[in-house]
């Protein structure tokens, strides 16, 4: 039986003035449910709409504590995405007025060496989260879109709910990259890359 | 070229079908704008990308609409019943009209209108650029 440790992150908007993607903390809800019924050991933080960077950090520092062999590691994040462009050259995720690079991302990963790590992005350039980094040890990545393409608020949402589902069903993460490629939402939503590229052949968030 | 989210919206005061010509450079899906239940739904239609100019359906009293990351062009058949708005993805839409035909006994369109084709994408919050620290793992 596995242990299970989460960073679950819902920020629904990073300000004033962006729209408020209302179903972020719906969606960390039911990833917090979904894990603590199918793992007995489950030690998961929960970050809000308050969330900032500092946050992130601390929790990943709490999770490097006391690791072992049969960790798996879930980072989930339900937001909005930040392009790299021209003025900005990181994907991030947007916290509250603040954000979470992809560098960032790479930096807080490298304690994680030992355990399987499966990190969700489900936002907008979702896939360019992981770009920066080796990423030699263990690690799925699961994007909502790709490091230049955006996703719908309701496709978003579907996004939770197909990954539960499937492992309800104890498909592969190769099973259900190719559902995500059959399903036209807009020719390039949902992806899922995984390091070793064999590791695609595992059960996903096996208990 | 950095990538660019462009929303259009098309509001049909029509009692017909509309069918503005749409030219995009990426595949594009159509969505509908629900008057009851979820926000939104894709309609099952998509377009590849550079494809020739295509018609874009917008039933009578409906609204529809698509994201496409890149600038269209689009010709609108009947202006005086057929509204067109394009914004950029982190933008609002412009105030509400008086809800077309399909939404008339909508009591949230104000809401639905402004949450449609909400794009998760955000403004940066802080500059930052590409470091001059490489991480380097052992």
């Amino acid at each position: 039986m596995a242990r299970l440790r989460a960073i679950l992150i819902g920020v629904p908007t990073p300000d004033a003035t962006t729209p408020a993607f209302a179903a972020a903390d719906a969606i960390v809800e039911r990833m917090d449910r979904f894990l603590k019924s199918r793992f007995e050991d489950a030690q998961i933080v929960r970050l809000g709409a308050a969330t900032r960077k500092q946050d992130v950090l601390d929790a990943f520092a709490t999770m490097a504590t006391a690791l072992a062999d049969n960790t798996r590691f879930v980072v989930l994040f339900a937001g909005h995405g930040i392009a790299a462009q021209e003025g900005h050259e990181l994907e991030a995720w947007a916290l509250n007025g603040d954000e979470f690079t992809e560098d960032d991302l790479a930096a807080a990963l490298v304690p994680f060496r030992t355990t399987d790590n499966i990190v969700i992005s489900d936002c907008c350039f979702g896939g360019g989260m992981f770009a920066a980094g080796h990423h030699e040890f263990p690690l799925t990545s699961i994007a909502a879109a790709g490091a230049d393409g955006f996703v719908i608020a309701s496709i978003a949402d579907q996004l939770i709910e197909e990954i539960i589902a499937a492992a309800t069903g104890r498909w592969t993460y190769a099973r259900l990259a190719e559902q995500f490629r059959t399903t036209a939402f807009t020719g390039r939503a949902f992806e899922i890359v995984t390091r070793p590229p064999g590791n695609m052949e595992l059960e996903i968030l096996a208990p | 070229m950095p990538p660019r989210l462009l929303r259009v919206m098309f509001i049909n005061f029509s009692a017909n079908q509309e069918t503005p010509t749409v030219t995009a450079q990426d595949t594009v899906a159509e969505w509908r704008l629900n008057p009851t239940g979820t926000y939104e739904s894709l309609t099952g239609n998509s377009h590849a990308a550079n494809t020739s100019p295509w018609g874009f359906h917008v039933p009578a009293g409906g609204i529809n609409g698509f994201v496409s990351m890149y600038a269209v062009t689009i010709t609108n058949p009947n202006p005086t019943k057929l509204q067109i708005l394009q914004v950029n993805g982190k933008d609002p839409w412009p105030p509400p009209p008086i809800p077309p035909a399909l939404f008339a006994n909508c009591s949230d369109f104000a809401t639905r209108y402004a949450q449609f084709l909400l794009a998760l994408n955000a403004s940066p919050a802080v500059s930052t650029h590409r470091p001059s620290l490489i991480i380097v793992e052992p």
